[in-house]
């Protein structure tokens, strides 16, 4: 009650909240192409995805597992990152911040992406994956004649 | 005999070290403690072996991973980048209970293993009680 009151009476406060509002309204909806920033902490694994002339490459940060028990699927423009790692070790904890257990990472993707050309490599804890995209996709150079 | 284990884990981040560069990752980490070996684990995905830089200088064990720098190419756009491309960069206060010549490190898949045992005056002994 008594923050609808200053909420109403302060014009700052007022208009800041509009702001927010609607940042947060413009960047909820995009989801899963979010913004960079609006990823929570904690997320797992993080991703770097990147577009290029020809294809988008992603780079997802799973340190500590085997490469083949990633699973990755691409369907309807949308990747599909999953897995388990275990972190548990023998011992007395002290400090536990690293993520343990089952994860599962989806990146909505844009369309015109060729699902037949994907390649996934694990190395030093890093599953990278580029996507070419489809010929006609691809920018093309257009040769202009003299006449 | 509590109070004394606890002294011997790198548990506190020191701030007394300077970081190499200004904005580095601060890597996550697992520490676990079982009898006279403290076992320290980072997630440092995508630094090699060759780019990891462990050093102990006096009480203070600092973990570097240096990263491949470069992926700002022109062209791209970056819809995502959530690990940015800085390097890693963490340091812990260890007690006098960690042997420092003992210290072993082990890279794999971008899981940095630290194993630190204790000396052995630190030990916990076993004193066999004799009935007589």
């Amino acid at each position: 009650m008594i923050a609808r009151w200053f909420y109403d009476l302060d014009p700052v406060y007022n208009d800041f909240s509009r702001l927010t509002d609607v940042l947060d309204r413009v960047f909820d909806v995009g989801l899963p192409l979010a913004n960079i920033r609006s990823v929570p902490r904690g997320t797992f694994p993080p991703v770097n995805v990147q577009e290029k002339k020809d294809g988008v490459a992603i780079q997802a940060y799973i340190p500590g597992v085997e490469a083949g028990s990633i699973e990755v699927t691409f369907h309807d423009n949308a990747l599909t990152i999953k897995g388990k790692r275990e972190t548990a070790f023998k011992g007395t904890i002290h400090r536990r911040e690293r993520f343990s257990g089952d994860f599962t990472r989806i990146i909505g993707l844009p369309e015109g992406l060729d699902p037949d050309k994907i390649k996934a490599q694990y190395r030093d804890g890093v599953l990278a994956i580029t996507i070419d995209k489809m010929e006609e996709q691809k920018p093309k150079q257009i040769p202009v004649k003299i006449t | 005999m509590a109070e004394k284990n606890e002294q011997a884990v790198a548990r506190k981040e020191s701030d007394k070290i300077q970081a190499p560069a200004s904005g580095n990752i601060v890597p996550p980490v697992d520490i676990y403690e079982d009898g006279d070996v403290v076992t320290l684990f980072a997630d440092l995905p995508g630094v090699s072996k060759e780019n990891l830089d462990v050093q102990v200088d006096k009480d203070t064990l600092k973990v570097h991973g240096k990263r491949a720098v470069g992926n700002g190419a022109e062209g791209v756009t970056r819809w995502y980048d959530e690990i940015p491309a800085k390097d890693f960069y963490r340091a812990f206060t260890i007690g006098e209970e960690i042997d420092r010549e003992k210290i072993t490190a082990t890279m794999n898949n971008g899981v940095l293993k630290l194993t630190l045992p204790k000396t052995e005056k630190t030990k916990p002994k076993r004193i066999d009680i004799k009935i007589s």
